[in-house]
């Protein structure tokens, strides 16, 4: 499987991986894995960004949503939306992609 | 051969044997705050091997054969490796619910699951909370019934480190016969200590977790926050999976959940106390 930097760009559509629990909590969630036992922590900023990493969603249009939720142009949180979602690609979370060794 | 009586443990019966007496009385002493059987009860067995002077010790399901838990045991070490087997198998009784690797304590307001990993003062801040007369549902081990969002007692022994009971006054004096079967940890039953014991399931007031710190200070936590640090300090999370999860998720929703910081266990107690009422 390719790496999280190999794939995500802006035309990714990323898809939650089948053994991942998600649980939305006041704005923020946890994600936990059942397969690698892992358990995430997620802010406001990166739950809201899991919720529309749906299998429909590409990045682009996950940055665009993003933004409109915040009322910030969509160029300045793009980057930092596709580095969140490769973070959860690294963490083992998304369909597809390799985890980082250790992550 | 000698026994104790049966013992209930969650969903787990027991009785202990031995050709041994003062070590059946000694595990008569831990556990005498836990009820009665309800059943026919499996029987946990050490027997002295007279040519090595260690314990073998074995399981006796109430239907079925004996199976060999640890083959040999020294004297130092039998009674923590029964509690660990009497641990495992009321833990697997209940292996459905979301049990927390936690002290439970509780008063008028109810019950603060204190949780933690090893080393972490869980035990000691349960016996000093034990000798202030506070309630005493649980050590090492916290049930919770997700549904109903009570902790079920489970009164194993107190486990006393030899750093935490540095801590602590007025411990029970233990003959040298018994301390023989302890090694560096004591089991102390809570009664002993001064708790209440409790028989019937107890309201979750709060879920807290436990840090060292060197400035003692008690921090709310978001609802996210504490459903991740419930998933950290679970014991049946990673073998149940998604039920177990949707348990902590129902706590971390009702139970206010805190971090703890303290660097002594009356900093602790200070702080625990408006939590637990009283």
């Amino acid at each position: 499987m390719p790496s999280a930097d190999e794939v995500i760009v802006a035309d990714f559509v990323a898809v939650p991986g089948a053994s991942v629990l998600v649980s939305y909590l006041d704005n923020e969630a946890v994600l936990y894995d059942t397969a690698s036992q892992r358990s995430v922590l997620l802010n406001v900023t990166a739950a809201l960004i899991w919720s529309l990493c749906d299998g429909k969603n590409s990045v682009g249009e996950v940055s665009l949503l993003t933004a409109e939720a915040f009322a910030v142009p969509s160029e300045e949180v793009a980057r930092e939306v596709e580095n969140v979602i490769k973070n959860f690609g690294d963490l083992g979370l998304l369909q597809g992609i390799d985890p980082l060794p250790n992550s | 051969m000698n026994t104790t009586r049966g013992f209930q443990a969650l969903g787990f019966s027991f009785r202990f044997e031995s050709n041994d007496s003062t070590l059946v009385e000694v595990i008569d002493r831990c556990y005498r705050d836990m009820p009665a059987s309800d059943r026919e009860p499996n029987v946990l067995r050490a027997m002295t091997q007279f040519d090595s002077g260690a314990y073998e010790i074995t399981f006796e399901a109430a239907s079925g054969g004996p199976e060999v838990c640890e083959p040999m045991v020294f004297t130092a070490g039998v009674v923590s490796v029964v509690a660990w087997e009497v641990n495992h198998r009321a833990e697997e009784s209940r292996s459905s619910w979301p049990v927390m690797h936690a002290t439970v304590t509780a008063g008028p307001r109810g019950a603060v699951a204190l949780c933690g990993q090893s080393h972490s003062g869980k035990s000691t801040i349960a016996a000093a909370a034990a000798q202030l007369g506070w309630q005493h549902l649980s050590d090492d081990l916290g049930p919770i019934d997700a549904a109903t969002l009570c902790v079920h007692p489970y009164a194993r022994p107190v486990m006393l480190r030899k750093g935490g009971r540095d801590y602590l006054d007025n411990l029970p004096v233990l003959a040298h016969d018994y301390r023989q079967f302890f090694g560096d940890d004591w089991f102390v039953a809570a009664s002993e200590l001064g708790a209440t014991a409790v028989l019937e399931p107890v309201p979750l007031a709060a879920v807290v977790f436990l840090e060292w710190g060197d400035v003692a200070s008690l921090e709310p936590m978001s609802k996210a926050a504490t459903l991740h640090a419930l998933v950290l300090n679970s014991t049946t999370l990673a073998s149940v999976g998604e039920p177990v999860f949707r348990g902590l998720e129902r706590v971390a929703e009702h139970v206010p959940g805190y971090c703890l910081r303290f660097g002594h266990v009356a900093e602790a107690i200070d702080l625990i106390q408006p939590l637990v009422g009283g």
